[in-house]
């Protein structure tokens, strides 16, 4: 590769980039490789290499892996030089959703979460674990009365508490995210 | 036990209510206020608090601003509580808050901007409240719960399985053990009586993965065919965990990979669930009927239902 | 009655004379009262000094001032040359008219002349006769700690007649060495044997008549300085006379009780009554207390009568000249690091451990095997930087520079001596320096396998597994192994950390012996005459040890061989005004007052900064040279005429930035008048407020010593300059009239720009309030 000898301008105003990740002290000597379960699971995904990228500026060849990822920070943890892959991962997540560069099923994802924070001030709801997929025929039985269960146990049927969160707040909530430009598909 | 157990606060809690918690387990939560009334702790259940979105932030949809000044507002809520003291059912929400606390202790921009917003909600900004997950809650009075205990866990042999986010991000800041081996869990479950068993994947993550479990589920039944391989070769009683998306992950997926690792049916339950069966909580109260792995052949060994149901 | 002033102006060639009006300056010095007053070509010359002398001697002369080139220069030539003449040297006084004035672009040179001349006639009525001190130090050295670096300190002091007390806390000396079984060797590629190159030093010790070993000792308390230490010292009872034991053994045949053998690395057992290897020194057996069970066979046994199990503890106090630590190093212990199977899996060793199977002395007798199995393991898996080079809580953030070379050493070792195993090393850097490298490459000709990844942890799941990434391209591997060697990171010993807070000496973060300056003191500590060598002062190879070693006793050679002049520069205290309030003694940076009785000033340790003094609250402490009187009388000669900007300049640094400025024709603002000090430190407010008060329109204040190892703490020079602000604005001063620089000897230019820019800043404010009538009474009252 050649790295040109023009301006390279590099807008690194995500904090999570500029104070956690660390990437400037990464020595590349493998130990978040060598920890993380992704790259144990998949061949072209290394968090070495995604800490390379960035150190060589090349965050674009790196884009497509972003969400090989599953946040468990192991590598944070044994890191020598206190890094963190994982704040550097997330930081690049936003800036993929933000530049339309992320797969089609991360971005149905993002529209979700959106709509049930939007709607309800929460992440979770227990509709979704309908989504989850296959558990086997036991579990499905055992688990299918678990939506009576929860309103045997006080909880709203399809609120993840036990009542939803009152109007005003859920009016602040609904303004901060606009306020910081947190947008969905149901706004304009 | 480190320091960071003697700086856990022992009463006035603001109770985080966690949404994966309460959309998979209602009653996690049920159980753990079951635990606060015996202890006669003073807690606040505070309608108002959002979720700290942190299922949605580290599937890296929600954007750090939005974060930030969703969370600012939790804190303030809590700062304005009578009970101030921060504490958290899900590891995912003790690392995000406590990241957002620091985040907008060090980042002056970030700490204006997030000031500013709140403002135009009419909440003032201080994030000045302690944040703790409730197993460090539970590990500091746990001598008041033996003490009120009418059941012990004798004879049961567990492994413990600890949140990655509540030893790997402040790892520094692990109750008990060290990032490594957390044990606070552990502390907890022998605490009643049980018989803790070491494993070798004992520090792999659960695999739960956040955007995977709506996606690719390739990625959780892989960790956790390893997870449960090592599990099986000490063949525990239970699996005891403090985190909701672990117990989801460890309870749901043990049918589809008995194929793949053996038949395995052993029963998961978060430490508070546990704790509250040891003070003598009905488990059908605490909602053991909605986990994945039937709970009941132990809970019959143990003589805490006789057929009931 | 003013003491009689001689001035001699040198015209250094045409550098004076071309410069300025040399009659005119004769005229001003009379005009100061001077009584005699001469100029000459070259006054460093014979001739010139004989004129001096002459001059001295025919007029009775009480004091000298010489006006030429820097003191820097020749004020010791001069001082000699009034000492010839029955003048005590130092009623001399230098008024630098060359670097500081006609070397300098400047408007009016003969003005300024006159002035510095003015102000060194003037200090120079005050001076004070003032003489070398000899400080005689106790001809003896305590050495802590017998290790490779301990010894080698001792025997280099007893060749040279130094009497060396070498306190060891184990039974015997020898220290890590004798544990490492093998040591590399770069230039014959090939292993040699440690105790061969061990023992025979160890027992030159154990002749050599000037070393006096005490093992089981530790240092219990320190009074004292440099040059006379008191040290009390605590010894263990070995229950063994070392002096009538032969030997034979016959104690250890009737031993009921087994231990742990901590010089095998815990690998086998030993008997509570043992002898730590054949080649101990003091060549006895001893008894470990906590495992022994007072049954008394061995007392039965023994035929010399050499055991006595009552023996009790003791103290004794040395008195010593100097102090040599070498506490030494120790192995990290890896069991907290749980994601590494140490302790958890039979098959994971450290390095030590793994030492100590290969010697042919060890648990094994040199062979290869897993320590529990007995099998003879097929591959072996080195894991490097574990605990080195690593953030984490428990960990240590530098690197332990001897890992690598250690792995290399046993995997060579391995594969010549156990054809057929395979060695791989995990390593994150292979740090081989220097000549090393050859060792680096061979080692990888004989088939050793080197995978560049840091492990991420070791399980098992049927077999030992190491998680690691091939960061060379290969992505992350699962490495089986039947046996994993850890290199761990070296600590500082328990030892090293007691005698640290022992002696009051100052630790590094990691809890090494903190060097005075690493690179250009490195072996020495933060306290005057205690000096630090070998893996305590952090971590290193034999051979660095060694020459730490040398270095050490070379510097306690030079304090203690022979009786030390030294000049009178440091601080002195007035017994009819100390209190004995201890305030000195608490805030020296460099612990040279201490509490002897009464409270006392060490000249080995007082490097003449004067911080004290503005702190003392009696006023007790002073400065030879540099007493308030000839201060203020410097500040008087400087002030005539026009308001003039003062800059006191520190001895070392600012002043000779200033010189060399001058060399190098910079100009600066004609206005500055530059007065030496040992360091801004020596300044008081009172000494600012009469400069103002006589008319200076501003006052810079230049100081590079804390550039230096020895000088000035920069907080507290930052503390002190805000200070004399408050209190000259108190005083009814702007204090923007005062300017702080922090010099540096190279930045002449960013001297002489400083002073241009402090000038212009005057320029621009009003004209200084005070004029010289109304100041008197002002200044009466704050002498």
């Amino acid at each position: 590769m050649r790295i040109a000898l023009k301006k390279q301008v590099i807008v690194n105003s995500d904090h999570r980039l500029s104070h956690v990740c660390g990437f400037e002290k990464c020595m590349q000597c493998g130990r978040c490789t060598a920890s993380c379960p992704a790259a144990l699971i998949y061949d072209d995904y290394r968090p070495r290499d995604v800490m390379r990228k960035l150190q060589l500026g090349d965050i674009d060849s790196v884009m497509p892996y972003l969400w090989r990822c599953g946040q468990c920070y192991s590598c944070a943890a044994r890191c020598p030089r206190n890094n963190s892959v994982g704040a550097g991962i997330l930081a690049l997540r936003e800036k993929a959703l933000a530049t339309g560069v992320a797969p089609e099923n991360i971005k149905a994802v993002a529209s979700l979460i959106h709509k049930n924070l939007h709607q309800r001030g929460e992440t979770f709801l227990p509709y979704m674990l309908d989504f989850i997929g296959e558990f086997g025929p036991r579990t499905t039985m055992r688990c299918r009365d678990n939506g009576n269960r929860r309103v045997r146990l006080g909880f709203d049927r399809d609120d993840a508490r036990m009542q939803p969160i009152p109007a005003d707040s859920m009016a602040e909530i609904r303004s901060l995210m606009e306020m910081t430009g947190y947008k969905g598909d149901n706004d304009a | 036990m480190l320091n960071a157990l003697q700086a856990v606060p022992k009463d006035n809690y603001y109770l985080f209510k966690s949404c994966v918690t309460c959309s998979i387990y209602p009653g996690i939560e049920k159980s753990i206020r079951y635990v606060l009334d015996r202890l006669e702790a003073n807690y606040t259940d505070d309608p108002r608090h959002s979720s700290c979105t942190g299922f949605g932030y580290h599937a890296g949809v929600v954007p750090l601003k939005t974060n930030l000044a969703l969370n600012a507002r939790n804190f303030s809520l809590a700062a304005c509580s009578k009970d101030k003291n921060i504490v958290c059912t899900c590891p995912t929400s003790y690392g995000n808050l406590k990241e957002c606390k620091e985040i907008l202790s060090r980042d002056k921009a970030l700490r204006d901007d997030t000031s500013g917003a709140l403002a135009k909600i009419g909440k003032s900004f201080d994030i000045s409240s302690g944040v703790n997950h409730v197993s460090e809650i539970f590990l500091a009075r746990l001598d008041d719960i033996k003490a009120k205990a009418i059941h012990d866990f004798r004879g049961v042999k567990a492994v413990t399985h600890h949140g990655c986010h509540y030893s790997k991000i402040f790892y520094k800041d692990v109750a008990s053990g060290n990032f490594e081996r957390p044990t606070v869990v552990d502390d907890i479950a022998k605490g009643l009586g049980c018989e803790v068993l070491d494993y070798s994947e004992r520090s792999l993550c659960c695999g739960m993965g956040f955007h995977y479990t709506m996606l690719d589920r390739e990625y959780p039944r892989t960790i956790l065919k390893r997870k449960f391989a090592s599990i099986k070769k000490e063949m525990p009683d239970l699996i005891i965990t403090q985190c909701p998306g672990c117990t989801f992950n460890l309870d749901y997926y043990q049918e589809t990979l008995a194929e793949a690792v053996g038949s395995l049916d052993i029963p998961v339950l978060y430490f508070s669930e546990l704790a509250a069966l040891a003070l003598g909580a009905d488990p059908y109260e605490i909602g053991l009927d909605m986990h994945a792995v039937p709970v009941e052949p132990l809970l019959e060994r143990l003589g805490m239902i006789g057929g009931k149901r | 009655m003013k003491p009689s002033v001689g001035v001699f102006i040198c015209h250094c060639g045409n550098n004076i004379a071309g410069a300025v009006d040399i009659e005119k300056l004769k005229a001003n010095a009379c005009a100061e009262g001077a009584e005699c007053v001469e100029d000459h070509p070259y006054l460093c010359s014979a001739e010139g000094q004989s004129l001096i002398k002459d001059r001295v001697n025919a007029l009775g002369l009480e004091r000298v001032v010489v006006a030429a080139c820097s003191p820097n220069v020749h004020e010791r030539t001069f001082r000699e040359c009034i000492g010839e003449a029955g003048l005590n040297p130092y009623f001399l006084d230098i008024a630098n008219i060359r670097e500081q004035c006609t070397w300098v672009p400047s408007e009016d040179p003969t003005g300024r002349a006159a002035d510095i001349i003015r102000s060194s006639i003037n200090a120079v009525r005050h001076a004070r006769p003032l003489d070398n001190i000899t400080v005689k130090a106790e001809k003896s050295v305590l050495v802590v700690g017998g290790g490779i670096a301990g010894i080698t300190a001792a025997l280099a002091l007893a060749k040279q007649g130094i009497r060396v007390h070498l306190i060891e806390k184990s039974p015997t000396i020898g220290g890590n060495m004798v544990k490492i079984g093998k040591v590399f060797s770069p230039d014959k590629l090939t292993e040699d044997c440690s105790m061969c190159s061990l023992a025979p030093i160890m027992s030159e010790v154990a002749k050599n008549k000037n070393i006096e070993i005490k093992t089981r000792s530790k240092i219990a308390g320190l009074k004292g300085h440099a040059g006379d230490f008191s040290v009390t010292v605590e010894h263990e009872p070995g229950f063994v006379d070392t002096k009538k034991c032969t030997s034979c053994g016959q104690c250890a045949s009737v031993c009921p009780s087994l231990t742990d053998d901590e010089w095998n690395a815990g690998l086998c057992a030993r008997k509570a009554i043992y002898k730590p290897f054949p080649q101990a020194i003091p060549a006895a057996y001893t008894i470990d207390e906590k495992a022994c069970k007072k049954c008394g066979n061995c007392v039965k046994a023994c035929g010399a009568g050499a055991i006595d199990l009552e023996a009790t503890p003791f103290k004794e106090t040395l008195h010593v000249g100097s102090i040599v630590i070498a506490t030494g190093h120790k192995e990290l212990d890896p069991s907290d690091k749980y994601e590494l199977g140490y302790g958890k899996y039979e098959e994971v060793i450290t390095q030590t451990e793994l030492a100590r199977l290969l010697a042919v002395n060890g648990p094994t007798s040199g062979k290869l095997e897993i320590p529990s199995t007995g099998k003879a393991p097929q591959r072996v898996v080195m894991i490097q930087c574990v605990g080195s080079r690593d953030e984490k809580p428990g960990s240590i953030p530098y690197c332990s520079k001897i890992c690598c070379m250690v792995a290399l050493k046993h995997a060579n070792y391995i594969k010549d001596h156990f054809p057929g195993t395979e060695v791989y090393i995990c390593y994150t850097d292979i740090r081989a320096t220097g000549s090393y490298e050859n060792y680096y490459r061979e080692v990888q000709k004989k088939d050793v396998t080197f995978i560049r990844g840091r492990v991420g942890e070791v399980l098992k799941n049927e077999a030992i597994v190491v998680r690691v990434e091939d960061t060379l391209g290969g992505g992350p591997v699962e490495l089986e192994a039947d046996m994993v060697v850890l290199s761990c990171a070296l600590e500082p010993s328990a030892g090293t950390i007691e005698a640290a807070r022992a002696l009051s000496i100052g630790l590094t973060p990691e809890l090494f012996i903190k060097e005075k300056h690493p690179k250009l003191d490195p072996a020495s500590t933060t306290a005057r005459g205690i000096f630090v060598c070998g893996t305590a002062a952090g971590a290193k190879d034999i051979t660095e040890s060694i020459l730490q070693a040398r270095a050490a006793a070379s510097k306690v050679a030079e304090l203690v061989s022979a009786p030390i002049e030294i000049e009178p520069k440091f601080a002195v205290i007035d017994y009819d005004k100390c209190t004995s309030c201890g305030a000195c003694i608490k805030l020296c940076p460099y612990g040279a007052a201490y509490s002897n009785g009464r409270i006392s000033i060490d000249p080995l340790s007082c490097i003449g900064l004067g911080g004290c003094i503005l702190r003392c609250p009696e006023h007790a402490i002073s400065l030879p040279g540099s007493s308030d009187s000839e201060l203020y009388a410097r500040i008087d000669g400087m002030l005539k005429g026009e308001p003039k900007m003062i800059a006191f300049l520190d001895e070392n640094i600012a002043y000779v930035a200033a010189d060399n400025a001058g060399v190098n024709r910079i100009p600066y603002p004609s206005s500055v008048r530059i007065i030496r000090v040992p360091s801004i430190m020596r300044l008081e407010p009172k000494h600012l407020i009469y400069a103002f008060e006589r008319g200076a329109a501003g006052i810079f204040l230049g100081d590079g010593t804390t550039n230096s190892p020895e000088g000035a703490i920069r907080a507290n020079v930052a503390k002190r300059v805000e200070e004399l602000k408050r209190a000259v604005a108190v005083a009814g001063i702007d204090p923007l009239r005062i300017f702080y620089y922090e010099a540096y000897l190279p930045h002449y230019r960013g001297l002489a720009s400083r002073m241009e820019r402090f000038d212009q800043e005057l320029s621009a404010m009003e004209k200084p309030p005070c004029p010289i009538a109304s100041c008197e009474k002002r200044t009466a009252e704050i002498k």
